[in-house]
């Protein structure tokens, strides 16, 4: 038995709220891509500086998510603390930041 | 999730100013390509967002970051993942679902729903009733 | 009210509830049959709660309706749908000849299909409310070679063999319990009352094996409060047998756990208990979880030991 299984034996953790959590911070992720990708789009930024912003708004929105929503204690509520958040985050919307970016770059520009 | 009302009026104010820069983004670039450009070259016509003024630039930025703000300071609501504070929140009332006590994860062990006593509960009413008159 | 936060409602209240709160719970019968039926699962969730709670309220017009509202969707021959059926049988039940025929009804389903578990677990309930107790321990031992992963089943023997004093059996059930869910802190704290029982129960009060008993619970209880931060049980349960542990009777050469760990673990339920009591009594936020009448039997025990 190594020492990670030890403490699970230990200290439990409910895997029910382990989803419910993800699946929070993942809808709140897709929907703040979203938004970024408009902000993208009316700036319109184009390749690199485009990808650049994105990393840089889920840096903030990271942030904001673990100082609103988590209270300031991210280990609480996801069991990689702050890395899973970002890596959630930066991985979890590029889709959607890619589809509202190219949307409004050509909604805006004529 | 129960939204406050100053996420709210956050969420819609600066959801009005991010529909007016990008109302403003399109009327400037509309003027960009009715206007000849100063240099009479079509080609040099620059269609990328460098040329957008710096009023339109800072107001889609602090639109979109007021409104993340807003959206995320608007009551989600995460679980603790550790049984042991998740089940004390739960025994002692911290975690509430509608304003009601969370009924605890393992309490189903100790009532054993599948051999409820119906006919003992049933005349426990009873003699309750009778006591209330 | 939607369908869920009326099942949010069943499901807060205990399979136990209050006279009071039964009642109220029974009243909501009329609306929630007024509701267009959607045949989601959450809907005859709650159908099955409400008919639980019209029975307990003798709101037989009702329970009836629910019943045949949920046997024309599931039909007759649903395990599940016979064992409500059983119990509407023996909730209206006038007279002891027609309990002993739901009984006799009950054998004869068991005996055509041993494997249908809701209409064995009535039978054994059943068996337990005629007074038939040895019988009933019987059927359920039955039960369990069955099935031997069902933790309520096990939970149920452990209550059986409590009631009539076999205590190591009554622990014996309740640790399997724990090799099934072994995060169930309410089955710790438990087998720490009865452990605690057991202590009680023993006849020279300095022997080695209360002082063995008592550690027992307490490891018990100590388990329990790991698992579930402030459980008010399990810190009752702790302040109770350090509090015995510590009687001047009880011969200190018997003892596994140091005084001064025995000591610390008594001031740290005794400040938890304190902590608890005071914020229930003003009302505060993070405390209207705890049962009243527990938070009272603490009291009581703060002000016996201070």
């Amino acid at each position: 038995m190594n020492a990670e299984e030890r403490d699970l034996l230990l200290n439990p953790i409910v895997p029910e709220n382990l989803v419910a959590n993800s699946k929070t911070i993942s809808d709140l992720h897709s929907l703040s891509s979203s938004l970024l990708g408009i902000a993208a789009g009316i700036l319109g930024l184009e390749s690199y500086s485009g990808f650049l912003f994105y990393l840089l708004g889920t840096l903030f929105v990271s942030t904001l998510i673990v100082t609103f929503v988590m209270g300031g204690k991210p280990e609480v509520y996801s069991r990689g603390g702050w890395k899973d958040v970002i890596a959630a985050d930066v991985t979890g919307g590029v889709m959607g930041f890619v589809l509202t970016w190219t949307l409004f770059f050509g909604l805006v520009r004529v | 999730m129960t939204r406050s009302l100053p996420s709210k009026l956050l969420i819609a104010f600066s959801s009005i100013l991010l529909a007016h820069a990008c109302y403003s983004a399109h009327e400037h670039s509309l003027l960009l390509s009715s206007t000849p450009s100063p240099h009479d070259s079509p080609s040099a016509t620059p269609i990328s967002g460098t040329t957008l003024p710096l009023d339109i630039t800072l107001e889609t930025l602090i639109s979109v970051s007021l409104l993340l703000v807003g959206i995320i300071s608007s009551g989600w609501e995460l679980k603790p993942i550790s049984l042991r504070s998740y089940a004390g929140g739960v025994e002692s009332g911290r975690i509430l679902l509608d304003g009601k006590k969370v009924a605890g994860l393992f309490d189903g062990l100790e009532e054993r729903p599948g051999f409820l006593d119906v006919r003992k509960q049933r005349k426990e009413f009873a003699d309750w009733v009778k006591t209330q008159g | 009210m939607s369908v869920s936060s009326l099942l949010n409602r069943f499901r807060s209240a205990s399979a136990y509830p209050a006279p009071s709160e039964s009642l109220s719970l029974s009243q909501l019968a009329p609306s929630i049959l007024n509701l267009t039926i959607t045949d989601t699962p959450e809907q005859w969730a709650l159908y099955e709660s409400l008919l639980l709670s019209t029975l307990r309220t003798a709101d037989d017009t009702s329970a009836r309706l629910i019943l045949q509202r949920l046997s024309d969707r599931f039909g007759n021959d649903n395990a599940r749908i016979m064992a409500l059926q059983g119990i509407y049988d023996e909730a209206t039940a006038t007279n002891q000849s027609q309990l002993e025929e739901v009984l006799k009804n009950y054998t004869e389903v068991l005996k055509a299909d041993p494997t249908n578990i809701p209409i064995a677990k009535r039978r054994i309930t059943l068996l337990h409310h005629l007074s038939k107790k040895s019988e009933a321990i019987s059927a359920l031992t039955t039960l369990i070679d069955l099935n031997p992963t069902d933790a309520e089943s096990w939970s149920q023997l452990a209550q059986f063999y409590f009631e009539v004093s076999m205590y190591p059996q009554a622990i014996y059930c309740l640790e399997e319990v724990l090799l099934i869910l072994p995060n169930a802190y309410n089955v710790h704290a438990r087998l720490g009352e009865i452990s605690f029982v057991v202590a009680e129960g023993l006849n020279g009060s300095a022997s080695k094996e209360v002082v063995e008993k008592l550690e027992a619970s307490l490891r018990w209880y100590l388990r329990s409060v790991e698992l579930c931060d402030g459980y008010l049980r399990g810190y009752y349960g702790i302040k109770m047998v350090t509090g015995k542990l510590l009687d001047s009777k009880i011969s200190a050469g018997h003892r596994t756990i140091p005084e001064e760990k025995v000591n610390k673990l008594n001031s740290i339920a005794t400040v938890q208990l304190n902590d608890i009591v005071a914020g229930s009594e003003k009302g505060g936020k993070g405390f209207v979880g705890y049962d009243s009448a527990e938070v009272s039997a603490a009291k009581d025990l703060l002000a016996a030991t201070s």
